[in-house]
């Protein structure tokens, strides 16, 4: 998975390989010639190796890599790729690149889009104290040099939508396969990191195939948008604003990597916090910009700003429910009541009728109420049939990169930022008429091959490499 | 290189002893010390390592640690040991288990940088995850409750000691201890609980002590009253401090054992 960037757009010193540190423990393949003799090292003035045969032809050895992938995904050692990566997707590689880009030649250069995600604007709005339309004006006009500014809502309701159907697919086979449900959301990588990493095979299968709403922006903007334009894929640079730092990790994902362009769908994650470091950087006040009008993808203006229901993790939870009461059971409109279980982050919400569980839902935040989900599942105990699972506490409003005031006023921040998120008019994705047309004209049509091909992805349980080696006590 | 106190059904606690077998990848051959007999040899719980053992207060439970990621809780019948549960969900090795006094309350810690808090169910057969807590940012190698209180230490490759206590419906970090120059290997808490020690990598034992916080309702701090430096060779990798005499034992790389004794006690 080399990721080159063209001429232009080179990071500095940074690629998709990093040097594995004394500690690496995953096995690197090096092709070598078989050779009968013991091969003599030439060490270059360079500080490049080389192996002499006998017969004097030197062949130059490949330094041990290992990519940027291999290595998030294992934690066989202290450092992190973590960190190696959250350095290469940062608010100071963007200006860079905007940097770049601009003193590019024309036929060089690349069209940049930034998809600003609903949390991360309730995030700045609450912390600029403005309102979320002014926000979303504002910021198009502060990112300079960047030619779009989309809102994810939009491909929120390709994710809603095929969770909605999913669910209903796996809910009429579960007779037949016993892992088809529970149904687990799929449109957090904090969750998804962990599970193949900690989890692996058993979990896997339970988890929705549809990605995430960044993720389908990712193919949105690659895809229809760039044919739109009548560019190719890798012409574009596509910038996200998230309310976290995994959402890097799952940008960098291979199976969001598309080989025959070689450019990934969404190149470079900037969380909330980043952005405001950005402001403060060119030392300027969201609420002295001027707002510009706000993109969509169809070309034609945003009216206003759209939610969904639900709560601050996107509203899977409801979307699905209600789409299921209606198709399984006839249910029209039915009413969901949450009862809260041990802790706040864990709810549970039943859609019943003579007294029968017909549906039963969880909402499951944070990492111990994920463990003990699991744990039940495991056991065979789990009574839901889907459950909306999250990394973080309070869900994705109040994710790692979002903005954040220490001690006592940080709850106070928080609901503020839920009381903006949910001062938004709902609508149904279902209503959508730009959401309607993508599926008829791009997608080849709803419950088509291309649309799962494209709306959805797959999951890979990490395997863990036990080097007797490397154990530190 | 695990110690161990003496407690009052004089289990000692700690990794299996050698015999005089000289070298440890042959199976081990069994030489009967005088007065103790081997009751039970659990070796289907784990899959790696087992780095850690703990005994419950009542003394019906054995907690294992395991690098396999894993701990396991054995409950002890007349015939030996069955496993009750396999607490899941540590990314990688895990480091160190500890019950809390209570019994009701368990917890562990691992190289993937957390310390799970875990809470008995009644019936004493299911484990219950009750907290999460990331406050480190390196590998945690040790957790020790507080001798009488539900309140949590853990001692970190990232040179910090954390303090950890309930807070509503979640855990909370409470106190960070800073001022090891290296990992810290152990913490070992004083009768009283008003004072800890550490041990670390950089040499040196440090002597923490809980102080009052200002204002109503405000959190206690701890403040290092003491550093014993310039005694220990290498690194020390374990620290005891005795709830009878009050005296602080060491296990040190330069193969000594070490013993303090406070000889002017703090005024109060």
């Amino acid at each position: 998975m080399a990721a080159r960037f063209s001429g232009v757009l080179q990071l500095t010193d940074l690629d998709d390989f990093i040097a594995p540190s004394q500690e690496c423990i995953k096995p690197v393949k090096v092709d070598k010639k078989p050779g009968k003799a013991a091969a003599k090292i030439r060490i270059e003035a360079d500080g490049s190796y080389f192996q002499v045969n006998q017969d004097g032809e030197a062949q130059k050895l490949e330094k041990a890599k290992i990519t940027l992938n291999d290595c998030l995904a294992c934690s066989g050692c202290i450092t992190s790729a973590e960190s190696v990566l959250v350095s290469q997707q940062s608010h100071g590689e963007l200006c860079k690149v905007l940097a770049l880009n601009k003193a590019a030649a024309p036929h060089e250069q690349k069209l940049v889009v930034v998809s600003v995600s609903p949390q991360s604007r309730a995030s700045l709005a609450a912390r600029c104290k403005l309102g979320l339309l002014e926000t979303a004006q504002k910021l198009s006009t502060f990112l300079k040099g960047v030619h779009h500014v989309f809102d994810t809502t939009f491909s929120r309701n390709f994710s809603l939508l095929e969770s909605q159907q999913e669910f209903v697919r796996r809910f009429q086979r579960q007779a037949e396969d016993k892992k088809a449900l529970p149904m687990l959301a799929s449109a957090c990588p904090g969750w998804i990191c962990y599970a193949e990493k900690t989890h692996g095979s058993f979990i896997i299968p339970h988890i929705s195939t549809t990605k995430s709403p960044q993720q389908v922006m990712g193919s949105l903007v690659k895809g229809y948008f760039a044919e739109q334009q009548h560019l190719p894929p890798d012409r574009i640079y596509h910038v996200t604003v998230m309310p976290c730092y995994d959402k890097k990790l799952e940008a960098s994902r291979p199976d969001f990597f598309n080989q025959e362009y070689q450019t990934r769908d969404v190149d470079c994650v900037i969380t909330t916090g980043e952005v405001l470091k950005l402001l403060e950087q060119e030392g300027v006040s969201l609420s002295d910009v001027d707002p510009s009008p706000l993109d969509t993808m169809l070309g034609r203006a945003a009216e206003e700003l759209r939610s969904h229901r639900g709560g601050g993790s996107g509203g899977f939870l409801e979307h699905i429910f209600i789409h299921a009461a209606r198709e399984l059971f006839g249910i029209h409109g039915a009413s969901i009541h949450y009862r809260p279980l041990k802790n706040k982050d864990f709810q549970e919400v039943t859609l019943e009728r003579d007294g029968q569980v017909l549906l039963h839902f969880a909402l499951a935040y944070g990492f111990r109420n994920i463990q003990n989900l699991v744990q039940k599942l495991k056991r065979g105990k789990c009574p839901y049939h889907y459950v909306e699972v999250m990394a973080c506490p309070s869900g994705c409003l109040n994710g790692g990169g979002q903005i954040k005031l220490e001690g006592e006023s940080s709850k106070e921040e928080l609901q503020q930022v839920e009381r903006l998120y949910e001062s938004l008019r709902a609508e149904s994705p279902e209503e959508n008429q730009a959401v309607r047309e993508l599926y008829e004209h791009w997608l080849g049509g709803w419950g088509s091959e291309r649309a799962l091909q494209v709306l959805h992805t797959q999951y890979h349980a990490v395997e863990r490499a036990s080097s007797a080696l490397s154990i530190k006590w | 290189r695990g110690l161990g106190v003496p407690g009052r059904a004089g289990a000692v606690l700690g990794q299996g002893w050698q015999g005089s077998v000289p070298c440890p990848s042959l199976s081990p051959v069994p030489m009967p010390g005088a007065g103790w007999a081997c009751r039970a040899v659990l070796a289907d719980g784990h899959q790696r390592t087992v780095r850690r053992v703990a005994w419950s207060p009542c003394g019906q439970f054995l907690a294992s640690a395991s690098f396999d990621g894993t701990t396991c809780v054995w409950r002890r019948h007349e015939h030996g040991f069955e496993v009750v549960a396999t607490l899941e969900g540590h990314e990688n090795e895990v480091k160190s288990v500890a019950w809390a006094p209570s019994g009701s309350l368990l917890a562990t810690c691992s190289r993937d940088k957390s310390v799970w808090v875990w809470e008995v169910d009644e019936e004493e057969q299911e484990f219950e995850c009750v907290s999460v807590l990331s406050a480190h940012s390196q590998d945690v190698k040790h957790v020790v409750w507080h001798p009488s209180q539900e309140l949590l230490a853990s001692a970190s490759y990232d040179d910090t000691v954390r303090l950890y206590r309930e807070d509503e419906d979640d855990w909370v970090c409470c106190a960070t201890l800073e001022g090891h120059t290296s990992t810290v290997w152990a913490v070992a808490w004083e009768r009283s609980g008003q004072r800890l020690v550490s041990c670390s990598d950089d040499r040196t034992l440090r002597v923490w002590q809980r102080s009052e916080g200002h204002g109503a309702g405000a959190e206690h701090s701890w403040q290092c009253v003491c550093t014993l430096s310039g005694y220990h060779g290498r690194s020390i990798y374990d620290v005891a401090w005795c709830h009878l005499t009050g005296a602080v034992a060491t296990a040190c790389g330069d193969d000594a054992v070490r013993v303090f004794e406070e000889v002017s006690p703090v005024s109060p």
